[in-house]
């Protein structure tokens, strides 16, 4: 296969959405758009954790959507192995779809409740076209590469944890055997004290059997524990992007500073809350769709533009 | 005596859950106190007991659960017991709550500002006009800008963190002695926690309403309480200033948990977490309920319940606490 040393890139990719529009509107095409994703390209070397960080509403699903082929981007590629897979056809895009899978966030809706556990895998491991016997002993290796015991197999999906169905959910994907795995909030519904296995668990993933993974979160902590690489997505751009190391130490953009800062720091958090008062940052989410809405004051088109005029608000604690 | 008597005090609570023809416990003997104008924080894992505690305080307990013994003392009346209409006078007026899905606490159909002026209309005696101006200043306290503009809004024109801000302004539209905040920011992105964390202290401070502030993240709890309780399986495990609890924790659940907060700055390699799971409501429980998950247990830990060991101030239950 021809490699241009790249394994996974994305090229400007762009996915627009259009607003509500009248008829005017839709008889001149001058519908309002708003892009989701507004140019990102990204090149992700195999082997690697990669690490998507960033709000609601700043496209980082929509852009998990389009690196698992779910929906199309409005402009742009997604080349996988030097090809790009927008031209993949037949055979080759089957392959493409068994390669790159994806884990979901919410493990209540992603498995049908009427499936025990082994049907769910039985059925994954079919699309292989794998059968039979050589299917249940599949099964048994995949329930054992994410650390359950075979008698959940028998279980609905209703009646195992959060966290062990985030581990059937990895499992299905591990039964077309990918090379890449995206796996979108895979622990921001789980306890803090449980959300270590399910990160660790990708990790050994990563390690044993040389999964990319592609980790998407909102969560900075997790993803530089475990990432080797960052990029911090807002209003449909990526705004940084680096190492662990570079993104927590050295900040380049306004918009990771602020990430930064509204961790949770426990005690520290409190004692410096006491003493400067900086209680609230200003700006954010969904902004976009605010603007198209609530468009009138002037704070809500500062707030509308995001990042640009991110606005630090400091209230007086005495 | 030398303390004043607490707004909340809470002894012994059990709360008991019908399987098949019998009640089981799954709150086993809480005890827990607010001063007034305290902020406490109460901390545990899904199935610790800790969201029940709260619904208790409140008699909104769900279907099929009751409380099975234990007082819950709220300003000088036990309230387990309490006539539908004598909790009704306190529930919502007294006592408020802010729930982590302000979406589905909001009535979709009805603007904001109509909301807060039913509740408070209901609750209080007030005039038309007093009650207009009143919400647009509860709006502006919670941080919310415009609010003539915004009281037209219905709670799907707004984010998630300017719900859970009108959710706050409706609850303490009424002025409550006591907030109860179930998971407030577990919903919302880190930007935005911040900014709500933020709002609760400041409407904590300016208004002096003692808050019970419930999480499964200490560093949270952290930011904004003066006490906490640790819960597990039912049962206040561990319990301090936040200052003791982070920097000598005595209860080895409240250590662990505190290594497994994604913290900032802590290198990489593996996350540390907590191996197993907490009992399921429906195991019989032997010795301490932390036991096959804690890496300090010992073959007494197996099979003896822990004694509680005091200190002023601070309490743990646990073989090792001493």
């Amino acid at each position: 296969m021809v490699q241009d040393g790249r394994f996974f890139e994305l090229r400007d990719i762009r996915k627009e959405y259009v607003l509500r529009q009248s008829l005017l509107q839709r008889l001149t095409k001058s519908a309002p758009r708003v892009a989701a994703v507004d140019g990102v390209s990204l090149s992700i070397e195999r082997g690697a954790i990669f690490g998507l960080v960033g709000e609601s509403g700043c496209g980082k699903s929509t852009l998990a959507q389009i690196i698992v082929r779910l929906i199309e981007p409005t402009a742009g590629e997604v080349v996988y192995r030097g090809v790009d897979v927008a031209r993949l056809k037949g055979e080759e895009e089957r392959a493409f779809r068994h390669a790159v899978q994806m884990v979901f966030q919410d493990t209540g809706s992603s498995l049908n409740p009427r499936k025990r556990i082994r049907r769910v895998l039985a059925e994954a491991v079919k699309a292989r076209g794998v059968t039979g016997a050589m299917a249940e002993g599949e099964i048994k290796t995949l329930m054992h590469q994410v650390g359950l015991d075979t008698q959940l197999l028998q279980r609905f999906p209703h009646e195992l944890s959060g966290g062990q169905r985030q581990r059937v959910g990895i499992a299905r994907a591990l039964a077309m055997k990918p090379e890449v795995l995206v796996a979108d909030e895979p622990v921001s519904a789980l306890d803090v004290s449980l959300q270590g296995q399910s990160i660790n668990l990708l990790r050994d993933l990563n390690r044993e059997l040389g999964l990319t993974i592609i980790l998407i979160s909102h969560d900075l902590a997790v993803v530089a524990r475990v990432c080797t690489q960052i990029g911090v997505m807002n209003a449909g751009k990526v705004v940084e992007r680096g190492s662990p190391h570079q993104v927590l130490l050295h900040p380049v953009d306004p918009y990771t500073r602020m990430l930064l800062a509204s961790v949770p720091r426990g005690l520290a958090g409190r004692n410096h809350r006491s003493k400067s008062g900086i209680s609230a940052i200003d700006g954010g989410r969904g902004a976009r769709e605010r603007l198209a809405r609530f468009g009138t004051g002037k704070g809500d088109q500062q707030a509308a533009l995001g990042v640009d005029r991110l606005k630090i608000v400091t209230t007086k604690i005495d | 005596m030398m303390r004043p008597e607490p707004l909340l005090r809470i002894d012994g609570l059990h709360i008991a859950f019908r399987a098949g023809h019998q009640w089981r416990d799954v709150v086993r003997g809480v005890d827990l106190h607010v001063a007034p104008g305290e902020v406490v924080g109460l901390v545990g894992e899904s199935g610790s007991g800790k969201s029940l505690t709260a619904l208790a305080i409140l008699q909104v307990l769900p279907a099929g659960a009751r409380v099975s013994s234990g007082r819950i003392v709220f300003d000088g009346t036990d309230l387990v017991g309490l006539s539908q209409k004598a909790m009704n006078e306190r529930r919502g007026r007294d006592i408020a709550m802010i729930f982590q899905d302000p979406l589905t606490a909001l009535n979709p159909v009805i603007p904001i500002g109509r909301q807060i002026y039913d509740s408070m209309r209901t609750h209080q005696t007030i005039s038309h006009k007093a009650a207009l101006a009143r919400i647009q200043e509860l709006l502006e306290l919670v941080g919310i800008r415009h609010p003539r503009e915004r009281m037209r809004a219905y709670p799907h024109e707004l984010s998630g963190g300017m719900r859970q801000r009108v959710m706050t302004a409706l609850a303490i539209s009424s002025n409550p002695k006591l907030l109860i905040a179930d998971e407030p920011t577990t919903a919302l992105d880190v930007t935005v926690q911040a900014q709500v964390i933020g709002m609760l202290d400041r409407i904590r401070r300016e208004l002096g309403i003692a808050v019970l502030f419930i999480s499964h993240n200490l560093d949270l709890i952290a930011e904004i309480c003066d006490r906490v309780s640790v819960m597990y399986a039912g049962k206040v495990v561990e319990s301090s200033t936040v200052e003791t609890v982070f920097e000598a924790p005595r209860h080895p659940y409240t250590r662990q948990l505190l290594r497994c907060i994604p913290r900032l700055h802590a290198g990489t390699g593996p996350m540390p977490t907590i191996p197993g799971l907490p009992p399921r409501f429906d195991t019989d429980l032997v010795g301490c309920p932390f036991a096959p998950r804690c890496d300090e247990a010992r073959d007494l830990c197996r099979t003896s319940e822990p004694p509680t060991w005091r200190e002023p101030g601070h309490l743990a239950v646990c073989w090792d606490a001493t």
